[in-house]
């Protein structure tokens, strides 16, 4: 039974080994294609990881900026504003982010909200999420062996000092794991929307009948108000408040 | 007054029911002075004469009357029932208006023709009665081709056709060579409804040598347009009508024997052409389609690839090709914004002619002048176009167009706003990022087994909690049994020294005595023995600790020596609990 077990375990890991070289392989094909001025594959390729991994900025950056060569306004500045999001101060997606914006019809002024979450994010950025997380079982598990020594221990000084140690720890793991929980939920949620089509109406009322409010051209940002089944209210850099249909436009 | 009450503006017709070929007189008669005189609009005919007026006073037994009354003589423009709409005159500051009249304008109706004065013989009255003989002879031998020799013909160059595919027609007049005329005079012309039309024009009227049916005649192209069908169905092309001054035989001659020519209105119809139209098929029509009909080529140039910013460029989009040219709207390119675009410059060089309708090109000429540096594109533009020839949509589309601005300011965006440094926006576009650096596949906060590590050492609390309770438990039996038994046993032999505490000589006193009670009750020895070495022998036998044996002998010697000398009280207490502890020890070894 042990036997199996140690099997299985290593098919497994030999199993996720092979994927990530397979990925790897991947990406230096995508790399490759780039440097090749084959920006269509390459856009393919990362295209691919990124589905895979939807989460790396480093893919975001890559596929963005692939875009970027192919003059394609609106997935260029998607996948730049990603990475941005998922790496803050990532100079070259800024960079490229700037030069995406160039390729745009209209131009639009103005600042849009920051979502809450944004400032703690950028905060606690120092260490990932996951990082955050296993701090929180680390501490967590520092804080019961002192507390377990706490019970163990006869001497009143150590006891003390173990019990504050023990609370203090707990207190840590307990905040690690709401930061983390705040990181991920901040990476999760979409807070802005880019307009994916040439021209996309922005209605004044969920429905695909009503009054057209403005035109909104591709590469046009909003920030997420409220959603509804197939709608998002959205906020624009002029403050104007209007519903766009989910189909016509990417979130992040 | 009671004429004021009675004032009436009627409008009259000569007849109800004429032949289009024929005048009426419509008279709008008043029964007083009535100013400001307005004649309806006359939609369907024309004035051919008026407005007479005529005023009319009586005076008849004091009481005077009037009528005014204003005449018009009409044409009818053409058939059916129409309508001449009512007049207006003003009558002490009131309006009134006259009823309107239906006419009904019938076919042609023939007329006598208007003929010349006939040359009367100076000699008739001899010859008499022969002379009508005469000319009844003659009008035999005259040929009577009256109306023989003109034909109006109206060519289509094709009678079924898509929407918006062009069209040619043209209206001429076959004259044979026996037949003229003098003047001709057009009635109505086509107004080709539910066509886009575009008359050509003709420099002058040229005489040709045509043949109709096998004969040969002159031939007068009178009009000549290309139409478009701009709605679909079967579509009527109204006549052209003329209204010709012919010569025709009288079939008199005159003294000279040359037979007589007179000279007659005649209206000729070119016939009602119809048309049918095909829609153009919905299936697979391209979005972007505007309309245009034909074939055609499509061309986005630019003149220049590289500029300097403010320096301007052109960018022309042209159509070339046989259609609709005059009627399509061509795809308007999409340029980044800091390219400026202005509206275009419209270049049409079309020209119609009757073999392919229309032909030649359409071209929109855009000044671009870009405004900061970078390189930009614009899309590709698609035109798309339905091909008559394959009856199937055709799209072209160009190639996107580079344009590299070398020299300028920078564009600024929101991003190098929030980034704060302008100098990173001099860079160029950054390579790809080699370092495929994190896996972060997925949150760990988001996985099941996350909570499971993270809360299940807390499990391990209450766990070691219950096992050393349950732990202190057995061993505080052992420890809390020898306590209370030291207590006990204190409490037994060392009361008396316990009471003592404080008073210095009766406490040490009561202490060695206890001592000595304790050694007597467990060991089950003499007083007269409590000298040193037998304590210690004796209890080195029963196998108490070295350290047991030295610490007995110590308080022994301390109380000794407390009675003779001088000692601090705090001590008391101490040598309390040290017998105390003592006796417990001492007692746990000797029940082994």
């Amino acid at each position: 039974m042990k036997q199996f077990l140690v099997l299985f375990l290593s098919f497994c890991l030999s199993c996720n080994l092979f994927a990530q070289e397979d990925n790897a392989m991947l990406f230096n094909k995508g790399i490759e294609a780039f440097n090749n001025k084959d920006y269509r594959s390459s856009v393919q390729i990362f295209g691919k990881l990124e589905k895979a991994d939807p989460l790396n900025a480093t893919l975001h950056y890559n596929l963005g900026t692939a875009y970027l060569k192919l003059q394609q306004t609106a997935p260029s500045i998607y996948h730049l504003e990603k990475s941005l999001k998922l790496r803050p101060g990532y100079e070259p997606a800024r960079i490229n982010l700037n030069f995406a914006e160039k390729l745009k019809t209209k131009m639009s002024r103005g600042n849009l909200p920051v979502p809450q979450q944004q400032m703690l994010y950028s905060v606690f950025d120092f260490i990932t999420p996951n990082g955050w997380a296993y701090m929180a079982i680390a501490a967590m598990m520092a804080a019961v062996v002192l507390f377990c020594g706490f019970r163990i221990t006869h001497r009143a000084a150590l006891k003390k000092l173990l019990f504050a140690l023990g609370i203090l720890l707990f207190a840590v793991s307990i905040s690690s794991y709401l930061i983390s929980k705040n990181q991920s939920g901040y990476l999760l949620t979409d807070h802005y929307v880019i307009v994916k089509e040439t021209e996309v109406p922005l209605m004044s009322e969920p429905r695909a009948i009503s009054k057209i409010e403005q035109t909104l051209y591709e590469g046009s940002k909003g920030f997420i108000r409220e959603e509804t089944g197939q709608w998002i209210k959205i906020q624009l850099q002029s403050d104007t408040i209007g519903w766009v249909e989910k189909s016509r436009v990417f979130q992040y | 007054m009671a004429a004021l009450a009675q004032f009436q503006l009627k409008a009259e017709v000569s007849s109800q029911s004429i032949g289009i070929n024929q005048r009426i007189e419509v008279r709008f008669s008043m029964n007083d002075d009535g100013d400001d005189f307005k004649r309806p609009q006359f939609e369907n005919f024309d004035i051919v004469g008026g407005p007479m007026q005529s005023l009319n006073r009586s005076w008849v037994n004091g009481k005077t009357s009037m009528e005014k009354s204003f005449s018009f003589f009409l044409q009818p423009k053409k058939k059916g029932n129409l309508v001449i709409g009512s007049a207006s005159v003003v009558f002490e500051g009131k309006l009134y208006k006259s009823q309107p009249v239906t006419v009904k304008v019938g076919d042609a109706v023939k007329e006598e023709p208007r003929q010349q004065p006939r040359n009367r013989d100076p000699f008739a009255a001899f010859f008499g009665d022969d002379e009508d003989d005469y000319y009844n002879r003659r009008q035999q031998q005259v040929p009577q081709n009256i109306g023989e020799g003109i034909h109006l013909v109206a060519k289509v160059s094709k009678t079924s056709a898509y929407l918006n595919e062009p069209i040619t027609i043209e209206y001429g007049l076959y004259v044979s060579h026996r037949a003229g005329f003098n003047s001709l005079n057009v009635k109505s012309t086509p107004k080709y409804e539910g066509f886009w039309n575009h008359m050509m024009e003709q420099k002058q009227m040229q005489v040709t040598e045509a043949k109709l049916n096998g004969k040969n005649y002159r031939y007068i192209a009178l009009q000549k347009a290309v139409i478009l069908p701009q709605k679909e169905g079967t579509l009527r092309i109204d006549p052209l009508e003329l209204e010709i001054d012919e010569q025709y035989f009288t079939g008199r001659t005159d003294v000279f024997g040359v037979p007589e020519i007179g000279i007659r209105k005649k209206v000729y119809s070119s016939g009602t052409k119809q048309i049918q139209v095909k829609p153009l098929p919905l299936d697979n029509q391209p979005e972007g389609f505007t309309g245009a009909v034909g074939s055609y080529s499509f061309t986005a140039t630019t003149n220049k690839n590289a500029v300097k910013a403010n320096e301007p460029l052109e960018l022309t989009l042209t159509v070339q090709g046989k259609g609709n040219l005059d009627l399509l709207t061509l795809p308007k390119p999409i340029a980044p914004q800091a390219l400026e675009l202005y509206d275009p410059e419209k270049v049409d060089r079309v020209s119609k002619n009757m073999m392919s309708g229309m032909e030649g090109s359409k071209s929109e000429k855009y000044v671009i002048v870009p405004q900061y540096k970078g390189t930009y594109t614009i899309q590709p533009v698609s035109f798309s176009y339905f091909d008559i020839a394959s009856k199937s949509y055709k799209t072209i589309t160009t190639d996107s167009i580079t344009i590299e601005v070398t020299d300028g300011p920078e564009l600024p965006t929101n991003a190098s706003v929030k980034g704060g440094t302008d100098t990173v926006s001099k860079l160029d576009i950054q390579p790809l990022d080699k370092e495929n650096a994190e896996g972060s596949t997925a949150f760990i906060t988001e996985n099941g087994s996350f909570y499971a590590w993270w809360l299940a050492p807390l499990l391990l609390v209450p766990v070691v909690y219950i096992v050393k309770s349950r732990n202190d438990k057995r061993t505080e039996d052992v420890a809390g049994n020898r306590l209370k038994a030291t207590g006990k046993l204190a409490k037994k032999y060392l009361s008396a020294a316990k009471e003592r505490i404080g008073h210095k000589e009766a406490f040490y006193e009561a202490l060695e005595r206890c001592m000595h009670n304790y050694l007597k009750a467990k060991l089950k020895i003499e007083t007269a023995d409590m000298s040193n070495d037998t304590i210690s022998e004796l209890l080195y036998h029963n196998q108490i600790a070295p350290a047991d044996i030295q610490l007995f002998l110590n308080i022994k010697t301390t109380c000794e020596m407390a009675r003779y000398a001088q000692m601090d009280i705090q001590t008391m207490q101490k040598d309390y609990d040290e017998a105390a502890q003592l006796i417990s020890s001492m007692d746990k070894q000797l029940k082994k």
